[in-house]
């Protein structure tokens, strides 16, 4: 019968071994797919194979137990034959014994059996059961105290056991001890709490914060023109294309005479539409200063990661429509009024540069960008007269000669502070450790790391993860300072210096060890690419300065009648002020007479002349700002 | 007589290793030898005899193994190793010593009569 029974337990873990086993295998493979972000499909053998080791490992498991159980009653058997041979109190006292012993069971029968020997012994040669009684009793009174019996027993038959067993069971021991101050550590980091010390909100807004009244403030005058403003319409196309948005459908095109008749009339209708808000962006770009009243997502912890700017889109939108607007002027024989637009773009392009978040000095490029290859596409496709051409040159020169080409980090390197402040606890002597509840309520930069997952554990065991392995609060703050401030000395300087200087853009964060890494993963998660970033500013100042240098040409070639052999010459005539430098070459642009006219260009990322050639995509585009090849400003890249 | 217990702790190892010298016994057998051979002077308690046995056989001075006796009883018999004997005989050098250095002090009275 107890064979039956046991045959059935074993068949019975075998099928509940191979359920859990399937069970597991499925969960593990929907994580896996689900951190992996990939796109993979329950394999039926991916499952088989967990069945069968679940099986395999039930089986195992069951006739391990049911082998130790047979033991295990034998041995009962034949202790509870010496146990009966003695009398209850005795009996007793062995049992207390071995309970208080707390030992293996091996061991436990061993010595239960040998004391219940030892008594067996002492009492045979008792005649009645009243002798056996009190014999059993003066034994027992013998014994002594059952307490310190068992703990002289139980240190006696651990002395017994062999090495190994020894280091087994101090290494567990040890694992013990080394999991439990784990534990205690894990619910000491996790009780941290940060102190926000420093309000950087008020730091960013202080910064581009000049001393000066409201009345001189650009950007109340930009949020009127932002409120006044009008989306750009659907384009209804009468040859049946499906309809657009106006400024998807003419991202692509260059001039006016590239848009159909319908984009044509949407353009000037949205133009005419805007017209408020167009008069209130060109006033406010006119007042000296700009600065915003920045809030975050949440007004109450004024989290410098969380800051709203939701102005940028639509000033760049707003930007868009205003070069059209200049183009459709230009193209109908008003450059005047189209280079004033312009100009009216590159200075709203201003605002946002300086002392700001990298975000806002990007867009503030990317406005000035948009003006000036606009002026460029209108000189190419229109004919302007010289005197235009010359008060162009003017406005433009004046309001490079008082622009800034060099990035700021100063701002972006509060975030990474603000980062610090509220993500580590500060334990009074400038350090402290990341609390993990921390990282889920910063911003969704963190969203890939720390997956909006509805399993709590999950999410917590990550964060947890990622805040034992960092740095301490002082170390990434050091961490931090010297990447920025190598950031900043860097910005200063052109991309064919540091190209010279053989500068690893990277500081030295793809030589950075695996631990490193891991260690300082808040640096690498938080810093731009530097390197990029502070090109950037550079290549504005290049369009800048060589559309200065195409207008002073073409103002050149209409009074003399041919165009200039050198650009020296333009400086000897008195149609340039400067030359303009190449900052991936520290030299002046390259300036060729062609038999079309002249090119200018610069030497491109790659730091050597190409002899203007250009890069281009499979279909045929120009890419811009490429790393091979050279950076053509004229003639305008077709 | 029931002696200070520090002054049987030291001797009762030796006294366990030089009565299993003459022989496997298994632990009452092992009590009862001491008090007939020590002419009931010496007694073992019996909260003493199992962890003194435990700990001799921990440092491998003797070992214990199941048998059979002849009535076909399973005892834990006990015998001295080599390692027992050489620690046996050392043991009693310097009992012997001692005994010698004591009866100089007390004058002989230390020798039975």
């Amino acid at each position: 019968m107890y064979r039956l029974v046991a045959y059935l337990g074993i068949l019975a873990s075998i099928i509940l071994g191979g359920m859990l086993g399937g069970i597991l295998d499925f969960i593990a493979i929907k994580l896996a797919c689900g951190r992996l972000g990939a796109h993979c499909c329950i394999s039926i053998i991916y499952l088989l194979v967990g069945i069968v080791l679940g099986a395999f490992l039930g089986g195992v498991l069951a006739i391990v137990h049911v082998r130790r159980y047979t033991r295990e009653q034998k041995e009962k058997k034949e202790l509870a034959k010496y146990l009966a041979s003695i009398p209850e109190n005795a009996g007793n006292l062995i049992k207390s014994i071995i309970r208080k012993m707390r030992y293996r069971k091996k061991v436990q029968d061993d010595v239960m059996a040998e004391l219940a020997a030892h008594f067996e012994d002492e009492l045979k040669d008792c005649k009645t059961n009243d002798e056996r009684q009190r014999k059993a009793q003066r034994l027992i009174e013998d014994f002594g105290d059952v307490n310190l019996l068992a703990v002289l027993l139980r240190r006696a038959k651990k002395r017994c056991r062999p090495l190994w067993r020894t280091v087994v069971a101090k290494t567990f021991q040890t694992i013990g001890v080394l999991i439990l101050c784990f534990i205690v550590y894990c619910v000491y980091i996790s009780l941290g709490k940060p102190t926000i010390a420093v309000n950087y909100l008020e730091e960013v807004t202080r910064l581009a914060h000049p001393v000066a009244d409201e009345s001189l403030n650009a950007a109340i005058l930009y949020q009127k023109a932002i409120d006044a403003y009008n989306e750009p319409p659907l384009v209804k196309y009468e040859t049946g294309t499906k309809e657009k948005n106006l400024l998807d459908a003419i991202q692509d095109k260059k001039w006016v005479t590239e848009l159909t008749k319908e984009e044509l009339a949407s353009l000037k209708q949205w133009s005419s539409d805007n017209a408020d808000s167009i008069e209130l962006f060109r006033q406010a770009s006119e007042k000296p200063h700009c600065w915003w009243k920045r809030q975050a997502k949440d007004k109450k912890d004024n989290n410098l990661l969380h800051v709203l700017m939701p102005e940028l889109k639509s000033l760049r939108d707003i930007t868009k429509m205003m070069v059209w607007q200049a183009k459709l002027k230009a193209y109908d024989g008003h450059p005047k009024e189209a280079f004033d637009d312009l100009l009216v773009c590159y200075r709203a392009g201003r605002h946002l540069k300086g002392p700001r978040l990298l975000i806002e000095q990007l867009v503030g490029m990317a406005i000035q960008a948009m003006a000036v290859k606009d002026m460029r596409m209108i000189l190419c496709n229109q004919k302007v007269d010289s005197q235009s051409l010359k008060n162009l040159q003017a406005k433009l020169e004046d309001l490079a000669a008082e622009d800034t080409y060099v990035m700021s980090y100063e701002v972006e390197k509060f975030c990474a502070l603000d980062f610090v402040q509220r993500c580590y606890t500060d334990n009074g002597r400038g350090s402290g450790h990341m609390i993990p509840g921390q990282l889920k309520s910063l911003d969704s930069d963190f969203a890939e790391l720390v997956p909006d997952s509805k399993n709590a554990v999950l999410n917590y065991s990550l964060t947890l993860a990622m805040a034992l392995v960092s740095a301490n609060r002082s170390k990434m703050s050091r961490e931090f300072e010297k990447i920025y401030s190598t950031a900043q000395e860097w910005a200063a300087k052109t991309p064919w210096q540091l190209h010279e200087e053989n500068v690893d853009f990277e500081m030295g964060l793809d030589n950075w060890s695996s631990f490193k890494k891991v260690k300082y993963w808040p640096v690498q998660m938080l810093t731009p690419a530097m390197a990029k970033v502070s090109a950037i500013a550079y290549r504005i100042k290049t369009d800048t300065y060589a559309t200065l240098a195409i207008i002073a040409i073409s103002r050149y070639k209409q009074d003399k009648g041919e165009f200039p052999s050198t650009l020296d010459d333009l400086i000897q005539a008195g149609y340039l002020k400067q030359l303009p430098v190449d900052p991936w070459s520290d030299k002046p642009l390259v300036y060729k007479r062609t038999a079309n006219g002249f090119m200018l260009y610069g030497v491109g990322s790659n730091f050597k002349d190409d002899g203007g050639q250009v890069v281009r995509d499979n279909k045929g585009k120009i890419k811009p700002y490429a790393d091979e090849g050279d950076w053509v400003f004229w003639p305008v890249p077709k | 007589m029931k002696f200070e217990s520090q002054l049987l702790k030291g001797i009762a190892p030796v006294v366990v290793l030089e009565i299993l010298s003459r022989g496997q016994m298994y632990g009452y057998e092992l009590s009862q030898a001491i008090e007939q051979r020590s002419g009931d002077i010496l007694t073992l308690g019996k909260g003493t005899l199992y962890p003194l046995l435990y700990n001799l056989e921990a440092k491998k001075l003797i070992k214990g193994k199941w048998q059979q006796t002849d009535s076909g009883r399973e005892r834990r018999y006990y015998s001295i190793t080599s390692k027992g004997k050489g620690q046996l005989a050392e043991q009693k050098a310097q009992l012997k010593e001692l005994t010698a250095g004591l009866n100089l002090v007390f004058g002989g009275a230390l020798t039975p009569a």
